[in-house]
Protein backbone atom coordinates (compact mmCIF):
# COMPACT_ATOMS: atom_id res chain seq x y z
CA UNK A 1 0.00 0.00 0.00
CA UNK A 2 2.80 2.40 0.85
CA UNK A 3 3.70 4.49 -2.14
CA UNK A 4 0.54 3.53 -4.02
CA UNK A 5 -0.67 6.60 -5.87
CA UNK A 6 -4.16 7.43 -4.67
CA UNK A 7 -4.96 10.78 -6.13
CA UNK A 8 -3.02 13.20 -8.33
CA UNK A 9 0.41 12.20 -7.08
CA UNK A 10 -0.59 12.16 -3.42
CA UNK A 11 0.39 8.82 -1.98
CA UNK A 12 -1.06 7.08 1.02
CA UNK A 13 2.17 7.95 2.87
CA UNK A 14 1.45 11.64 2.28
CA UNK A 15 -2.08 11.34 3.55
CA UNK A 16 -0.98 9.42 6.63
CA UNK A 17 1.60 12.11 7.37
CA UNK A 18 -0.94 14.91 6.91
CA UNK A 19 -3.56 13.18 9.04
CA UNK A 20 -1.10 12.46 11.83
CA UNK A 21 0.13 16.06 11.82
CA UNK A 22 -3.47 17.33 12.02
CA UNK A 23 -4.41 15.02 14.85
CA UNK A 24 -1.15 15.79 16.73
CA UNK A 25 -1.78 19.52 16.55
CA UNK A 26 -5.49 19.52 17.45
CA UNK A 27 -6.01 21.11 20.83
CA UNK A 28 -7.97 19.28 23.49
CA UNK A 29 -9.78 20.26 26.65
CA UNK A 30 -7.37 19.41 29.51
CA UNK A 31 -8.62 17.15 32.29
CA UNK A 32 -10.08 18.98 35.27
CA UNK A 33 -7.98 18.00 38.31
CA UNK A 34 -11.07 17.77 40.58
CA UNK A 35 -14.84 17.26 40.48
CA UNK A 36 -17.15 20.10 39.51
CA UNK A 37 -18.29 20.46 43.14
CA UNK A 38 -14.76 20.52 44.59
CA UNK A 39 -14.56 24.31 44.86
CA UNK A 40 -17.87 24.73 46.66
CA UNK A 41 -19.14 26.80 48.34
CA UNK A 42 -16.80 29.39 46.79
CA UNK A 43 -17.48 28.49 43.15
CA UNK A 44 -20.60 26.41 42.50
CA UNK A 45 -20.63 23.08 40.69
CA UNK A 46 -23.15 24.57 38.26
CA UNK A 47 -20.72 27.29 37.23
CA UNK A 48 -17.74 24.91 37.03
CA UNK A 49 -19.61 22.50 34.75
CA UNK A 50 -20.76 25.18 32.29
CA UNK A 51 -17.48 27.09 32.46
CA UNK A 52 -15.43 23.97 31.65
CA UNK A 53 -17.75 21.93 29.39
CA UNK A 54 -19.18 24.84 27.40
CA UNK A 55 -17.06 27.98 27.54
CA UNK A 56 -13.59 26.40 27.61
CA UNK A 57 -14.62 23.61 25.23
CA UNK A 58 -15.84 26.23 22.73
CA UNK A 59 -12.52 28.07 22.83
CA UNK A 60 -10.77 24.76 22.11
CA UNK A 61 -12.97 23.79 19.18
CA UNK A 62 -12.90 27.31 17.69
CA UNK A 63 -9.12 27.42 18.09
CA UNK A 64 -8.85 24.18 16.14
CA UNK A 65 -11.05 25.61 13.39
CA UNK A 66 -8.98 28.81 13.24
CA UNK A 67 -5.71 26.86 13.09
CA UNK A 68 -7.05 24.66 10.31
CA UNK A 69 -7.98 27.76 8.32
CA UNK A 70 -4.53 29.17 9.10
CA UNK A 71 -2.95 26.04 7.63
CA UNK A 72 -5.02 26.39 4.48
CA UNK A 73 -4.21 30.08 4.14
CA UNK A 74 -0.49 29.44 4.59
CA UNK A 75 -0.57 26.61 2.07
CA UNK A 76 -2.10 28.97 -0.47
CA UNK A 77 0.31 31.76 0.40
CA UNK A 78 -2.69 33.97 1.21
CA UNK A 79 -1.14 36.54 3.56
CA UNK A 80 -4.34 38.55 3.80
CA UNK A 81 -6.27 35.53 5.03
CA UNK A 82 -3.51 34.74 7.53
CA UNK A 83 -3.75 38.26 8.97
CA UNK A 84 -7.56 38.14 9.06
CA UNK A 85 -7.36 35.07 11.31
CA UNK A 86 -5.36 36.91 13.99
CA UNK A 87 -8.38 38.01 16.11
CA UNK A 88 -9.86 34.48 16.17
CA UNK A 89 -6.48 32.98 17.12
CA UNK A 90 -5.97 35.56 19.83
CA UNK A 91 -9.45 35.17 21.28
CA UNK A 92 -9.73 31.39 21.17
CA UNK A 93 -6.03 30.70 21.75
CA UNK A 94 -6.04 33.14 24.65
CA UNK A 95 -9.24 31.59 26.02
CA UNK A 96 -7.68 28.12 25.87
CA UNK A 97 -4.41 29.22 27.49
CA UNK A 98 -6.11 31.24 30.20
CA UNK A 99 -8.63 28.60 31.23
CA UNK A 100 -6.03 25.80 31.16
CA UNK A 101 -4.01 27.80 33.70
CA UNK A 102 -7.13 28.69 35.71
CA UNK A 103 -8.22 25.10 36.43
CA UNK A 104 -4.71 24.33 37.75
CA UNK A 105 -4.56 27.60 39.70
CA UNK A 106 -7.62 26.50 41.69
CA UNK A 107 -8.18 23.54 43.96
CA UNK A 108 -10.32 22.38 46.88
CA UNK A 109 -9.94 24.65 49.90
CA UNK A 110 -6.79 23.65 51.74
CA UNK A 111 -6.20 26.57 54.07
CA UNK A 112 -2.65 26.73 52.69
CA UNK A 113 -0.83 29.99 52.25
CA UNK A 114 2.32 30.66 50.20
CA UNK A 115 5.59 29.50 51.74
CA UNK A 116 9.33 29.71 51.15
CA UNK A 117 10.50 31.42 47.94
CA UNK A 118 7.06 32.51 46.80
CA UNK A 119 6.22 33.95 50.22
CA UNK A 120 9.53 35.87 50.26
CA UNK A 121 8.92 37.23 46.78
CA UNK A 122 5.38 38.31 47.67
CA UNK A 123 6.59 40.06 50.82
CA UNK A 124 9.34 41.78 48.85
CA UNK A 125 7.07 43.05 46.08
CA UNK A 126 3.81 43.63 47.97
CA UNK A 127 4.77 43.93 51.64
CA UNK A 128 2.59 41.03 52.67
CA UNK A 129 0.36 38.26 51.34
CA UNK A 130 -2.64 40.28 52.50
CA UNK A 131 -1.49 43.25 50.43
CA UNK A 132 -1.11 41.08 47.36
CA UNK A 133 -4.66 39.85 47.82
CA UNK A 134 -5.95 43.40 48.20
CA UNK A 135 -4.11 44.70 45.15
CA UNK A 136 -4.95 41.82 42.83
CA UNK A 137 -8.55 41.82 44.01
CA UNK A 138 -8.89 45.58 43.44
CA UNK A 139 -7.39 45.33 39.96
CA UNK A 140 -9.60 42.36 39.03
CA UNK A 141 -12.79 43.97 40.30
CA UNK A 142 -11.99 47.14 38.34
CA UNK A 143 -11.69 45.37 34.97
CA UNK A 144 -14.15 47.07 32.66
CA UNK A 145 -16.28 44.52 30.84
CA UNK A 146 -14.66 41.11 30.37
CA UNK A 147 -11.10 40.16 31.21
CA UNK A 148 -8.66 38.71 33.71
CA UNK A 149 -6.64 39.92 36.68
CA UNK A 150 -3.17 38.37 36.90
CA UNK A 151 -0.28 37.88 39.25
CA UNK A 152 2.64 37.64 36.87
CA UNK A 153 6.40 37.26 36.95
CA UNK A 154 8.57 39.82 35.21
CA UNK A 155 11.59 38.00 33.77
CA UNK A 156 13.53 41.19 33.17
CA UNK A 157 13.27 42.50 36.72
CA UNK A 158 12.80 39.18 38.50
CA UNK A 159 9.84 40.76 40.31
CA UNK A 160 6.20 39.87 40.79
CA UNK A 161 3.71 42.20 39.17
CA UNK A 162 -0.04 42.60 38.86
CA UNK A 163 -1.60 43.13 35.45
CA UNK A 164 -5.05 43.02 33.88
CA UNK A 165 -5.88 41.93 30.35
CA UNK A 166 -9.10 42.55 28.45
CA UNK A 167 -11.27 39.81 26.99
CA UNK A 168 -9.15 36.67 26.42
CA UNK A 169 -5.87 38.42 25.67
CA UNK A 170 -3.21 36.06 27.07
CA UNK A 171 -0.90 37.61 29.66
CA UNK A 172 2.47 36.47 28.34
CA UNK A 173 1.89 37.28 24.67
CA UNK A 174 0.38 40.66 25.60
CA UNK A 175 2.70 41.89 28.37
CA UNK A 176 5.66 39.51 28.53
CA UNK A 177 4.79 38.59 32.13
CA UNK A 178 4.72 34.89 32.98
CA UNK A 179 1.27 34.03 34.34
CA UNK A 180 1.30 32.69 37.91
CA UNK A 181 -2.31 33.17 39.11
CA UNK A 182 -5.29 34.43 37.14
CA UNK A 183 -8.73 35.56 38.25
CA UNK A 184 -11.33 35.21 35.51
CA UNK A 185 -13.72 38.17 35.80
CA UNK A 186 -15.84 37.45 32.75
CA UNK A 187 -19.40 37.45 34.09
CA UNK A 188 -19.79 33.77 33.10
CA UNK A 189 -17.18 32.93 35.77
CA UNK A 190 -19.44 34.04 38.62
CA UNK A 191 -22.84 35.36 37.56
CA UNK A 192 -25.02 32.33 38.32
CA UNK A 193 -23.84 32.41 41.93
CA UNK A 194 -22.81 35.98 42.68
CA UNK A 195 -24.95 37.93 40.16
CA UNK A 196 -23.61 41.46 39.75
CA UNK A 197 -21.55 41.32 42.98
CA UNK A 198 -18.14 40.67 41.45
CA UNK A 199 -16.32 41.74 44.65
CA UNK A 200 -17.88 38.83 46.60
CA UNK A 201 -16.65 36.34 43.99
CA UNK A 202 -13.14 37.80 43.93
CA UNK A 203 -13.02 37.69 47.73
CA UNK A 204 -14.20 34.06 47.73
CA UNK A 205 -11.76 32.81 45.11
CA UNK A 206 -8.79 33.22 47.46
CA UNK A 207 -10.18 30.29 49.48
CA UNK A 208 -9.58 27.98 46.52
CA UNK A 209 -6.28 29.38 45.24
CA UNK A 210 -3.87 26.48 44.75
CA UNK A 211 -0.64 27.92 46.14
CA UNK A 212 1.35 24.79 45.24
CA UNK A 213 0.51 25.34 41.59
CA UNK A 214 1.27 29.05 41.80
CA UNK A 215 4.58 28.31 43.54
CA UNK A 216 5.61 25.77 40.94
CA UNK A 217 4.84 28.25 38.12
CA UNK A 218 6.95 30.80 39.96
CA UNK A 219 9.85 28.37 40.37
CA UNK A 220 9.70 27.45 36.68
CA UNK A 221 9.51 31.09 35.59
CA UNK A 222 12.53 32.02 37.70
CA UNK A 223 14.64 29.20 36.38
CA UNK A 224 13.51 29.42 32.76
CA UNK B 1 -26.62 75.94 35.76
CA UNK B 2 -27.34 73.50 38.55
CA UNK B 3 -25.81 70.05 38.53
CA UNK B 4 -27.96 67.23 37.21
CA UNK B 5 -29.02 64.38 39.42
CA UNK B 6 -29.22 61.48 36.99
CA UNK B 7 -32.06 59.09 37.69
CA UNK B 8 -32.77 55.46 37.01
CA UNK B 9 -35.63 55.57 34.50
CA UNK B 10 -38.70 53.50 35.31
CA UNK B 11 -39.15 50.58 32.93
CA UNK B 12 -41.98 51.19 30.42
CA UNK B 13 -43.45 47.80 31.44
CA UNK B 14 -43.68 45.55 34.50
CA UNK B 15 -40.73 43.33 35.43
CA UNK B 16 -42.64 40.24 34.32
CA UNK B 17 -43.77 41.69 30.98
CA UNK B 18 -40.83 40.26 29.02
CA UNK B 19 -41.44 36.68 30.15
CA UNK B 20 -40.84 34.02 29.02
CA UNK B 21 -37.96 35.52 27.03
CA UNK B 22 -36.42 37.30 30.02
CA UNK B 23 -37.49 36.30 33.53
CA UNK B 24 -38.85 38.80 36.01
CA UNK B 25 -36.00 37.98 38.43
CA UNK B 26 -33.38 38.62 35.73
CA UNK B 27 -34.89 41.96 34.76
CA UNK B 28 -35.01 43.04 38.41
CA UNK B 29 -31.27 42.48 38.69
CA UNK B 30 -30.42 44.01 35.29
CA UNK B 31 -32.49 47.16 35.85
CA UNK B 32 -32.63 47.36 39.65
CA UNK B 33 -28.97 46.54 40.25
CA UNK B 34 -26.76 46.94 37.16
CA UNK B 35 -28.45 50.04 35.73
CA UNK B 36 -29.12 51.58 39.14
CA UNK B 37 -25.43 51.24 40.04
CA UNK B 38 -24.36 52.90 36.77
CA UNK B 39 -26.58 55.85 37.70
CA UNK B 40 -25.29 56.06 41.28
CA UNK B 41 -21.67 55.86 40.18
CA UNK B 42 -22.29 58.44 37.46
CA UNK B 43 -23.70 60.90 39.99
CA UNK B 44 -20.64 60.38 42.18
CA UNK B 45 -18.18 60.62 39.27
CA UNK B 46 -19.47 63.93 37.85
CA UNK B 47 -19.65 65.84 41.14
CA UNK B 48 -17.90 69.13 40.64
CA UNK B 49 -17.18 68.55 36.94
CA UNK B 50 -18.48 70.89 34.25
CA UNK B 51 -20.24 68.02 32.47
CA UNK B 52 -22.44 67.61 35.53
CA UNK B 53 -24.87 70.23 34.17
CA UNK B 54 -25.50 68.32 30.95
CA UNK B 55 -28.27 65.93 30.02
CA UNK B 56 -27.09 62.36 29.60
CA UNK B 57 -27.48 62.73 25.83
CA UNK B 58 -25.28 65.84 25.72
CA UNK B 59 -22.78 64.31 28.10
CA UNK B 60 -22.24 61.28 25.89
CA UNK B 61 -21.53 63.57 22.93
CA UNK B 62 -18.77 65.30 24.95
CA UNK B 63 -16.96 62.13 25.97
CA UNK B 64 -13.51 61.67 24.47
CA UNK B 65 -10.19 60.03 25.30
CA UNK B 66 -9.50 62.54 28.06
CA UNK B 67 -12.73 61.84 29.93
CA UNK B 68 -12.19 60.09 33.28
CA UNK B 69 -13.00 56.36 33.00
CA UNK B 70 -15.54 56.59 35.82
CA UNK B 71 -17.54 59.18 33.88
CA UNK B 72 -17.22 57.38 30.57
CA UNK B 73 -18.17 53.92 31.76
CA UNK B 74 -21.06 55.01 33.95
CA UNK B 75 -22.48 57.58 31.54
CA UNK B 76 -22.28 54.99 28.78
CA UNK B 77 -23.86 52.36 31.00
CA UNK B 78 -26.70 54.70 31.96
CA UNK B 79 -27.47 55.85 28.41
CA UNK B 80 -27.10 52.44 26.78
CA UNK B 81 -29.39 50.70 29.24
CA UNK B 82 -31.95 53.52 29.03
CA UNK B 83 -32.07 53.02 25.25
CA UNK B 84 -32.16 49.23 25.62
CA UNK B 85 -35.31 49.27 27.80
CA UNK B 86 -37.04 51.44 25.19
CA UNK B 87 -36.13 48.96 22.45
CA UNK B 88 -38.27 46.28 24.11
CA UNK B 89 -41.99 45.83 24.66
CA UNK B 90 -44.13 43.24 26.42
CA UNK B 91 -43.94 39.79 24.92
CA UNK B 92 -46.86 38.60 22.82
CA UNK B 93 -47.64 34.91 22.51
CA UNK B 94 -46.57 33.39 19.22
CA UNK B 95 -43.40 35.45 18.94
CA UNK B 96 -44.54 37.06 15.65
CA UNK B 97 -43.14 40.56 15.72
CA UNK B 98 -42.83 42.19 12.30
CA UNK B 99 -41.35 45.62 11.59
CA UNK B 100 -44.19 48.05 10.81
CA UNK B 101 -44.41 49.80 7.41
CA UNK B 102 -42.12 52.76 7.81
CA UNK B 103 -39.14 54.58 6.38
CA UNK B 104 -37.08 52.29 8.58
CA UNK B 105 -38.55 49.17 6.97
CA UNK B 106 -37.79 50.54 3.49
CA UNK B 107 -34.24 51.23 4.56
CA UNK B 108 -33.97 47.68 5.95
CA UNK B 109 -35.10 46.30 2.59
CA UNK B 110 -32.54 48.47 0.79
CA UNK B 111 -29.60 47.47 2.93
CA UNK B 112 -30.48 43.94 4.07
CA UNK B 113 -33.05 42.71 1.51
CA UNK B 114 -35.49 41.69 4.26
CA UNK B 115 -36.24 41.77 7.98
CA UNK B 116 -34.69 38.32 8.26
CA UNK B 117 -31.59 39.63 6.51
CA UNK B 118 -31.27 42.40 9.12
CA UNK B 119 -31.78 40.03 12.04
CA UNK B 120 -29.21 37.61 10.61
CA UNK B 121 -26.60 40.34 10.39
CA UNK B 122 -27.38 41.59 13.90
CA UNK B 123 -27.04 38.03 15.20
CA UNK B 124 -23.72 37.51 13.36
CA UNK B 125 -22.38 40.70 14.88
CA UNK B 126 -23.56 39.66 18.34
CA UNK B 127 -21.95 36.23 18.10
CA UNK B 128 -18.66 37.70 16.86
CA UNK B 129 -18.31 40.18 19.71
CA UNK B 130 -15.51 38.65 21.78
CA UNK B 131 -16.22 40.11 25.19
CA UNK B 132 -18.80 42.48 26.68
CA UNK B 133 -20.49 45.06 24.52
CA UNK B 134 -23.43 46.25 22.48
CA UNK B 135 -24.81 45.89 18.99
CA UNK B 136 -26.20 49.17 17.71
CA UNK B 137 -28.04 50.17 14.56
CA UNK B 138 -26.95 53.65 13.50
CA UNK B 139 -27.73 56.27 10.88
CA UNK B 140 -27.32 60.03 10.65
CA UNK B 141 -28.47 63.15 8.82
CA UNK B 142 -26.07 62.46 5.93
CA UNK B 143 -26.46 58.70 5.92
CA UNK B 144 -29.93 57.13 5.81
CA UNK B 145 -28.31 53.75 5.25
CA UNK B 146 -28.44 51.64 8.39
CA UNK B 147 -25.13 50.45 9.82
CA UNK B 148 -24.63 47.67 12.36
CA UNK B 149 -21.96 48.63 14.90
CA UNK B 150 -20.35 46.27 17.42
CA UNK B 151 -18.93 48.28 20.30
CA UNK B 152 -17.14 46.94 23.38
CA UNK B 153 -17.89 47.65 27.04
CA UNK B 154 -20.16 50.69 27.63
CA UNK B 155 -18.89 52.78 24.74
CA UNK B 156 -21.25 54.34 22.22
CA UNK B 157 -20.75 55.71 18.69
CA UNK B 158 -22.03 59.01 20.13
CA UNK B 159 -18.73 59.38 22.02
CA UNK B 160 -16.15 61.43 20.16
CA UNK B 161 -13.33 58.89 20.23
CA UNK B 162 -15.42 55.85 19.27
CA UNK B 163 -15.28 54.94 15.57
CA UNK B 164 -18.56 55.37 13.71
CA UNK B 165 -20.36 58.53 12.74
CA UNK B 166 -23.91 57.40 13.30
CA UNK B 167 -26.56 58.00 15.93
CA UNK B 168 -27.63 54.74 17.59
CA UNK B 169 -31.38 54.20 17.46
CA UNK B 170 -31.34 50.51 18.49
CA UNK B 171 -29.24 48.92 21.23
CA UNK B 172 -28.89 45.21 22.02
CA UNK B 173 -27.01 44.32 25.23
CA UNK B 174 -24.48 41.52 24.68
CA UNK B 175 -22.84 41.71 28.10
CA UNK B 176 -23.22 38.24 29.67
CA UNK B 177 -25.25 39.75 32.53
CA UNK B 178 -27.99 40.56 30.00
CA UNK B 179 -28.71 36.90 29.30
CA UNK B 180 -26.73 34.57 31.54
CA UNK B 181 -29.45 33.88 34.12
CA UNK B 182 -31.91 32.96 31.36
CA UNK B 183 -29.67 31.39 28.71
CA UNK B 184 -26.24 30.76 30.35
CA UNK B 185 -23.68 30.32 27.52
CA UNK B 186 -26.34 30.19 24.78
CA UNK B 187 -25.96 33.69 23.39
CA UNK B 188 -27.44 32.63 20.02
CA UNK B 189 -30.67 31.46 21.63
CA UNK B 190 -30.92 34.72 23.60
CA UNK B 191 -30.66 36.75 20.37
CA UNK B 192 -33.22 34.60 18.53
CA UNK B 193 -35.74 34.95 21.34
CA UNK B 194 -34.94 38.61 21.98
CA UNK B 195 -36.28 39.52 18.55
CA UNK B 196 -39.68 38.54 19.94
CA UNK B 197 -39.40 41.49 22.34
CA UNK B 198 -38.03 44.16 20.00
CA UNK B 199 -40.19 47.27 19.89
CA UNK B 200 -39.79 47.91 16.19
CA UNK B 201 -42.27 50.78 16.48
CA UNK B 202 -39.91 52.61 18.81
CA UNK B 203 -36.89 51.70 16.67
CA UNK B 204 -38.58 52.95 13.47
CA UNK B 205 -39.57 56.17 15.18
CA UNK B 206 -36.10 56.69 16.66
CA UNK B 207 -34.56 56.11 13.21
CA UNK B 208 -36.83 58.56 11.41
CA UNK B 209 -37.29 61.31 14.01
CA UNK B 210 -33.88 61.31 15.73
CA UNK B 211 -31.11 59.48 13.87
CA UNK B 212 -31.98 60.82 10.40
CA UNK B 213 -32.06 64.31 11.91
CA UNK B 214 -28.62 63.79 13.43
CA UNK B 215 -29.94 64.05 17.00
CA UNK B 216 -29.01 61.73 19.84
CA UNK B 217 -32.10 59.71 20.76
CA UNK B 218 -33.56 61.19 23.92
CA UNK B 219 -33.86 58.58 26.66
CA UNK B 220 -34.34 60.77 29.73
CA UNK B 221 -37.38 62.63 30.94
CA UNK B 222 -35.35 65.72 31.82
Amino acid sequence: MLGKILWQGVTSRHLTAIWSISSRSKHKLPDLPYDFNALEPYISAEIMKIHYEKHHATYVSNLNVAEEKLGEAKAKGDISAVIALAPALRFNGGGHINHSIFWQNLGPKSGEEPTDDLKSAIELDFGSIENLKIQLSTASIAVQGSGWGWLGYNRQSGRLQIAVCPNQDPLEATTGLVPLFGIDVWEHAYYLQYKNVRPDYVKAIWNVANWSDIASRFAKAKSG
Amino acid sequence: MPDMEYELPALPYAYDALEPVLKQSSLKIHHGDHHRIYVEKLNAAVKGLSVATKSIEDMLACIDASTPKAVRNNAGGHYNHSLFWLCMKPHKAGNVNPIPESRFLSSVHNSFRSEEGLKCKIKDAALSLCGSGWIYLTANAKRAEICIESIYNQDSPIMQDVPGDGVPFFALDIWEHAYYLDYTFKRAEYIDRWFGLTDWGFVSDAYENWALKGSVVRVSRL
